[in-house]
């Protein structure tokens, strides 16, 4: 059973790559989402085993506030993407646990670890 | 005795004929032949013969009958001697033996020119003497007795001409009050004929009441004949006439007496007086709109003496009606309108009208008082003018009215002109001078002082002034707070009027009484809670402002408040735009840069990727690298136009698309292909946002089309063709449209689940521009992609 991820970014080429690169390793890409809304809509759709999260995203949401309210419903471990990740920004998510940030352009290799990490830890903590 | 009495004695003719000598009446003794035997003294002097004249002749012959002369036989042979009365009545007694009385004849006597007439009564007696009979005839004369009854005939039809015809109606009556004539008149005015009324009681027919009380009115006759004189009937006496309409009367009694002053009747004389009363009525209705009228109402005659001076004129001019009426006119003449008064007696003498005529009038308290004046000639009858009635009006309160109004619009007309100033100007600092000397002539002020706030000091300079010597004003060129009344205000910012400064014990205001001010009104220049300096107003020749003063003090200096800080605010504006444009100019300016500088690297990513693609030997590799080439140089022009562009966010796709295509055409036809590349580009405006995405999709698309469309057209020489084509859809969206007639998409094609990348490409790029995308294709029939976005 492929683990499912949700990609949310506005920019359509960046969603292009990430979905090449899922594919390769062996992940299912459920959906992509170019704004906070259709995120939210998609992620009740399919139930993603993990999402990357780019922070500016189209949209009246950002991807912080439109990660804050998927996890409020419930827990999926999230990868926020972004060209400039502003000091403080965890603190300001606010989320404790599974969560992670990444700067633009992503290494692949940091990409796929974490990713991996996630999942893993997810499992190992019955979490799902 | 019978004997005896039959056979008169000898001497009874004689003693009759004694006796009968000298009875004051004409007496004959005629026989039956009417000769006359024996005339008395009195027949003599009537006759006026002697006693031998008339004895033997006959009547006629004797008296000179006119007819005594028709027939030579003499009186009883002429024509008309059978009418004789005086003969026929002798003959007759003699005739049928009775006695005649009191026949009355008349006959003309006297054989001359004049023959006169006689009137007489004749009575006879037969007398028998012994030897004849003969008849006594008396003549008794009333000629006299007829004339004067004729006379009084004609004198009564006179007067009763005369009542018939006058205007008032008459009522005569008798003693007893019975109605003995009326005249036409009284018969109108009652409704009574003469013929009904005559002989019934007065009061039937003349039923008189009260007018107020209804009472009936005690008749007069009853008083005149209680009274003996004549009496005038009540005021307010009503006749209820025959039909019961009544009839306002005036009216007189009097009584009607003999010749020997008995009374025989009364006379009643009456009218109807209902004109009269209406008149009456209607002139005490106009007294009483004259008295009541608050306007004086003034009569004068023509030399300017008052003759009548009603209740308003009083109440106006303060000289009772006692004091005026009499005088002549000009004490109510104020110095220097004498000529005024003489222009309009001459105009109206002229039979003129003169209305509204506004002037100023004498009070008797020695005030004027503003009136407006109508003159109206006073005419006779017959049209000549013999005095002018004046109506005066006080128009005090409409001039003082008018007045206000004036001063107002002088005020506002002041207040523009001011505001005009002060936004006219560049430094309205500078020409507060001018303008306040024109609010000081306006409000009779004498001396102004305009103080600024030096920043960021606790003192004021004098910005201008108006009143005093130069010498003066150095002196209070700086002031500190405080101290003064300037001073004060540019501290405190509140206002201070200082009053009666002569007697002001208040030592801020010492230096305005060295400079001989009395009244002084200083008002902070406030402008957003910020006090920047002080104007004020002196007065030398009061001790206090009006309020109306003051608030117009108060409005310049808030107008000058706003001037200087409006001056200030544009200044400081300016300053700040001037700094907004440095700054936009510097953005600009980096971004530019920005823009250059990414599309060079761009050109130096696309040379690098050239370079290697040279080095690598794998034909399907470099294609590929040739595609990314193509994509970088399809982004690098975005950057390049926008730089370009005079505006840095957007950019004109007609522009870009354009030379996107001959760019991309160029690198594919470098080979004798014969494809024909068509471009139908309208402008449309957009943000590098949507222009990148929308030239990649034009770049993956016309090269799928060159790569796959025409695998035969380098061999054959059918025509290959692509279309461009990119229009706005409304306001909001852009359709692009790229079309080929080469050998259509592979059968099944699903751009959404599409395995090459190109078409990855174009999806995902379309999905970000909010698009829908729209494929037409079919083996051998060409392949046409439509793309509809959002410009924004």
């Amino acid at each position: 059973m492929k683990n499912k991820i949700l990609i949310v970014e506005d920019e359509a080429l960046g969603a292009l790559g990430l979905s090449d690169l899922f594919d390769k390793w062996g992940y299912e890409v459920c959906g992509s989402a170019y704004s906070g809304a259709r995120a939210i809509r998609l992620d009740e759709e399919c139930g993603p085993d993990l999402i990357t999260m780019d922070v500016r995203i189209k949209g009246e949401l950002d991807g912080i506030e439109t990660a804050r309210r998927i996890r409020a419903k419930k827990f999926v471990p999230i990868i926020f993407l972004s060209g400039y990740l502003r000091e403080g920004v965890k603190e300001e998510v606010g989320i404790p646990d599974g969560v992670e940030f990444l700067n633009k352009p992503v290494n692949e290799e940091i990409l796929k670890e974490t990713v991996e990490k996630l999942l893993n830890n997810t499992k190992h903590t019955g979490q799902a | 005795m019978s004997g005896a009495s039959r056979k008169p004695r000898k001497n009874t003719r004689l003693e009759l004929e004694a006796m009968l000598e000298n009875v004051p009446m004409a007496v004959l003794l005629v026989d039956n032949e009417t000769n006359i035997r024996k005339a008395n003294a009195t027949a003599s002097a009537l006759a006026k013969r002697t006693r031998q004249e008339t004895t033997g002749h006959r009547h006629g012959d004797a008296f000179k009958c006119i007819h005594s002369k028709d027939a030579s036989g003499g009186c009883g042979f002429g024509p008309v001697c059978g009418g004789c009365i005086v003969r026929n009545t002798i003959l007759e007694t003699f005739r049928t033996g009775i006695n005649q009385r009191q026949v009355e004849t008349r006959g003309w006597f006297g054989h001359t020119e004049k023959p006169e007439e006689l009137i007489f009564l004749v009575s006879t007696s037969l007398i028998h003497f012994p030897d004849e009979t003969l008849c006594l005839v008396y003549m008794e004369d009333i000629t006299a007795r007829k004339l004067a009854e004729a006379h009084l005939i004609a004198k009564e039809q006179r007067w009763a001409t005369t009542l018939e015809s006058i205007g008032d109606a008459v009522i005569a009556t008798d003693t007893e009050g019975r109605i003995t004539f009326m005249n036409a008149v009284a018969e109108e005015l009652t409704g009574w004929s003469l013929g009904m009324a005559e002989a019934k009681p007065v009061t039937g027919v003349f039923n008189i009441i009260n007018e107020y009380t209804r009472a009936v009115v005690e008749s007069p006759v009853k008083k005149v004949l209680e009274k003996s004189m004549v009496v005038g009937l009540a005021n307010h006496t009503i006749l209820i006439r025959k039909d019961g309409t009544e009839i306002p009367i005036d009216d007189s009694g009097a009584p009607i007496r003999d010749h020997d002053g008995r009374i025989i009747g009364v006379v009643l004389v009456f009218r109807n007086i209902t004109e009269r009363k209406q008149a009456e009525a209607l002139s005490g209705r106009l007294a009483a709109l004259v008295e009541s009228a608050d306007d004086a109402i003034i009569s004068k005659d023509l030399n300017g003496t008052i003759q009548s001076w009603n209740a308003g004129a009083a109440k106006l001019f303060g000289y009772s009606a006692w004091e005026a009426v009499g005088r002549d006119i000009s004490f109510l003449i104020p110095p220097g309108h004498a000529d005024e008064v003489h222009e309009i007696i001459r105009r109206i003498s002229t039979g003129e009208h003169i209305d509204h005529f506004e002037s100023l009038r004498l009070r008797k308290d020695g005030s004027t008082i503003p009136v407006s004046l109508t003159f109206s000639p006073i005419k006779d009858k017959n049209g000549k003018v013999l005095g002018v009635s004046k109506i005066a009006h006080n128009i005090t309160e409409r001039k003082r009215a008018e007045d206000a109004i004036k001063r107002e619009k002088e005020k506002l007309g002041l207040l523009a002109e001011t505001a005009r100033m002060l936004l006219s100007v560049e430094m309205p600092e500078k020409i507060i001078q001018g303008l306040a000397g024109k609010v000081m002539g306006y409000l009779n002020c004498h001396a102004f002082f305009n103080y600024l706030i030096e920043d960021g000091s606790q003192r004021i300079r004098l910005n201008a002034y108006y009143g005093i010597a130069e010498a003066a004003a150095k002196e209070i060129e700086c002031l500190d707070f405080g101290i003064t009344v300037c001073g004060c205000v540019a501290r405190d910012g509140c206002r201070i009027i200082a009053e009666d400064i002569p007697n002001n014990p208040d030592k801020r205001t010492e230096m305005l009484r060295s400079m001989g001010i009395q009244a002084y009104a200083c008002h902070p220049l406030v402008y957003h809670g910020k006090t920047i300096g002080t104007l004020s107003f002196g007065a030398r020749d009061r001790a206090f402002f009006t309020q109306e003063e003051i608030g117009l003090m108060s409005t310049v200096t808030d107008q000058v408040a706003t001037a200087i800080a409006r001056k200030q605010a544009e200044d400081a504006l300016k300053e700040s735009n001037q700094k907004l444009k440095t700054a936009l100019a510097e953005k600009e300016m980096l971004l530019k840069e920005v823009y250059h500088r990414t599309k060079n690297n761009m050109h130096v990513i696309t040379n690098l990727i050239g370079l290697q693609a040279r080095s690598i030997n794998d034909k399907g590799a470099a294609a590929k690298t040739h595609e990314l080439q193509s994509r970088i140089q399809a982004m690098a022009l975005v950057h390049e136009k926008l730089y370009k562009s005079g505006d840095l966010s957007m950019l004109d796709l007609k522009d870009y698309i354009t030379d996107l295509v001959k760019a991309l055409t160029g690198s594919f036809l470098k080979g004798s292909r014969n494809i024909a590349i068509d471009l139908a580009v309208e402008n449309a405006v957009v943000s590098i946002d949507a222009a990148i995405p929308c030239g990649l999709i034009i770049n993956e698309l016309i090269s799928n089309s060159m790569k796959y469309a025409f695998p035969a057209a380098l061999t054959d020489n059918t025509a290959g063709k692509i279309s461009v084509g990119l229009r706005p859809v409304g306001n909001a969206q852009i359709e692009l449209r790229v079309a080929d007639n080469g050998i259509g998409l592979p059968e099944g094609t699903d751009l959404r689940k599409a395995s090459s990348l190109g078409l990855k490409i174009v999806y995902n790029l379309a999905m970000q521009l909010m698009g829908e995308v729209d494929i037409r294709s079919a083996p051998g029939r060409g392949t046409e992609f439509i793309i509809t976005f959002e410009k924004e």
